[in-house]
């Protein structure tokens, strides 16, 4: 597939993102992410998604704790209450606490965003950094089966490997990370060719640097700011594509709370006991708003020509 | 044009083939003997079923002889037999065919309704409260899970206010009328993201063309602000929106998911999700590889329609 039908985020990117580093501020990915962070603190929308993602980590670290109830005791004689001081979100047809399981399910969204795209994000910058390198035939061959990988629609794919490897959250998180795999060797091969040709790569080569060397001293710290973005982004489409597999049956299996099967099971009591079904889709919205925008002041932040517009 | 054409063609084959090679390998992917998976626990003890089902799937044969028989039986339209139902792949697919394209088709008319106005009143006034409604709609739009939307609408429209049927299908030969009223909260429910997502692209675009030196020369002749717009600005800002429509219809097929479940719609989503709880993979398989097929051929259509408006594509 022609590269020009391709999403590729490196075009937003200027080459020298890593040079955008404040006076006094590390030099390499931590003054990058230093630097970044100042900024983010100044965009009130990406300080929302910060604060989201605190949140998030907050409650999925101190969910036994914070959670007013056992996520999972049953109380038969208090099964679908609405709203109220002793439920604040209601009760579901066990008579489960859903703010408990609402607490309770941050853990699992987090842990699949953050394992999902690690798998992704590991994977995807393997192939990106080998592609972009190398080049040539190496780089024709990856890149199609990266194409071919993308043409599969997300939830989909997901499914059909969910579904074969087995039901549960360890193979819903492979799944997605392999879903996603692409979208980030895409990004990272894009930046590894404008790199490679750079003057400080021809030193290093002239030098006698050893591929491996070029690879990860040279060409790696270079291409980190668009995928601290990237990876931002894709929790927040990893959290939904866990809650749309859990949704479908495939994904957490009971009774662990997840907000997708939460959601899940209040939708066969959608009449009777609507809460159960607002409360962990509302959850899934904040944080995956919370997530966009975090991505998106991350980009302005790491991006010079766009923080200065 | 035609070295364009072409050029973009044999970029495909390539794709297609690993297309091929993924749906078929998918069945490789269950572990241990894909035909005692597929059986399930139920029937796992019925020999006969088993023999039959291997030498159906050809499972005594290499892996790549299994593969090129695949691809020659799906090059000749045979895509299998369903285990669940028996009937063929390429009946099932054929048939839910038309729920899936007509509720698309739909989301996409829905989605383009609400983004090219919103898109271009954002963008003509930047900075102003529509700009800001426009602009949080399209962040609320983008984060919203479709199912909690789907879930909510039945809840609102179907539930308290009793003015929409909650789910089921009619085909629009039949029912217009009753076709559109089952389809337009599904429809709504994929629509609203895409819309989100082409509001977004079409706002930058229009702001990036609203600056350029033909704009300003129009203003300066002094043409009317709606003209400007429309056919200065607007007509420019399409080209990266239109890869961006393009680009959305794997996300489309997703959803189609989604909203065919929730939906109780009978089209290649719900197909494909029944199909892999059964663990009929030859249906699976044949889904999968058609839905990737489907979003290889629009974006090559996205990808001419591009160069057709254009012309820096196809010469450059």
């Amino acid at each position: 597939m022609d590269d020009m039908t391709l999403i590729d985020r490196s075009a937003e990117f200027d080459d020298s993102a890593h040079d955008i580093i404040l006076p006094g501020f590390p030099t390499g990915p931590l003054g990058t992410v230093l630097a970044a962070s100042r900024r983010i603190f100044h965009t009130r929308l990406a300080g929302f998604g910060l604060a989201v993602l605190g949140l998030l980590i907050f409650l999925a670290l101190f969910a036994g704790v914070l959670a007013p109830y056992d996520p999972n005791e049953q109380t038969l004689t208090s099964v679908l209450q609405a709203p109220s001081a002793a439920h604040l979100f209601g009760t579901d047809d066990l008579g489960r606490d859903i703010l408990s399981r609402v607490i309770f399910g941050s853990r699992v969204s987090l842990e699949v965003g953050l394992i999902s795209v690690s798998v992704a994000l590991v994977g995807g910058c393997l192939i990106g950094l080998v592609a972009g390198y190398w080049g040539g035939l190496v780089d024709e061959g990856l890149m199609r089966a990266m194409d071919a990988l993308a043409a599969f629609p997300a939830l989909i794919l997901a499914l059909a490997i969910t579904a074969a490897l087995g039901m549960g959250i360890g193979n819903a998180m492979i799944a997605i990370g392999v879903v996603y795999i692409p979208g980030f060797a895409r990004l990272v091969r894009g930046q590894a060719l404008s790199v490679r040709e750079r003057d400080f790569v021809m030193a290093a080569r002239a030098l006698g640097a050893g591929n491996g060397r070029i690879v990860l001293r040279h060409i790696w710290p270079n291409v980190t700011a668009p995928i601290i973005v990237q990876a931002s982004l894709s929790v927040g489409f990893a959290i939904i594509t866990e809650a749309a597999l859990s949704f479908l049956g495939v994904g957490v299996r009971p009774p662990t709370a997840s907000w997708g099967s939460m959601l899940s099971e209040g939708y066969q009591y959608l009449e009777t006991a609507p809460w159960m079904s607002i409360a962990p889709g509302a959850a899934i919205f904040v944080a995956v708003l919370g997530m966009n925008l975090l991505g998106d002041g991350l980009r302005t932040a790491l991006d010079p020509r766009l923080s200065r517009r | 044009m035609w070295t364009f054409l072409i050029r973009r063609l044999l970029l495909m084959v390539p794709v297609l083939f690993l297309v091929s090679v993924i749906s078929f390998g998918l069945i490789f992917v269950l572990p241990g003997d894909p035909a005692l998976a597929m059986l399930g626990p139920d029937q796992i003890e019925n020999k006969q079923l088993y023999l039959t089902l291997r030498a159906q799937l050809g499972l005594n044969q290499p892996i790549p002889i299994q593969y090129l028989h695949w691809l020659v039986n799906v090059l000749h339209g045979n895509l299998g037999t369903s285990i669940r139902t028996s009937f063929p792949v390429m009946t099932l697919l054929l048939q839910s065919l038309g729920p899936t394209v007509q509720l698309s088709a739909l989301a996409m008319l829905i989605a383009l309704a609400i983004a090219l106005p919103v898109g271009i009143i954002s963008a003509a006034r930047p900075g102003s409260w529509a700009d800001f409604v426009g602009t949080i709609g399209a962040l609320v739009g983008v984060a919203i899970p479709d199912f909690w939307l789907g879930v909510m609408l039945i809840f609102v429209f179907s539930l308290t206010l009793r003015i929409l049927p909650p789910e089921g299908y009619v085909s629009p030969t039949r029912n217009l009328g009753q076709s559109l009223e089952l389809m337009i909260m599904p429809a709504f429910t994929l629509g609203s993201v895409l819309a989100a997502v082409i509001t977004r692209q079409i706002r930058s675009a229009m702001l990036e063309a609203l600056q350029q030196d033909y704009v300003v020369t129009a203003r300066a002749k002094g043409l009317r602000e709606r003209f400007v717009l429309v056919r200065h600005a607007l007509r420019n800002a399409l080209i990266p929106v239109l890869t961006v429509i393009g680009l959305q219809i794997g996300q489309l097929m997703g959803g189609v998911v989604i909203a065919e479940s929730i939906f109780a719609i009978p089209g290649m989503g719900r197909l494909a999700v029944d199909s892999i709880f059964f663990r009929d993979f030859p249906v699976v398989q044949g889904v999968v590889l058609v839905m990737a097929v489907a979003v290889l051929v629009a974006n090559f259509i996205t990808d001419v329609l591009y160069a057709v408006v254009d012309p820096r594509i196809r010469y450059g």
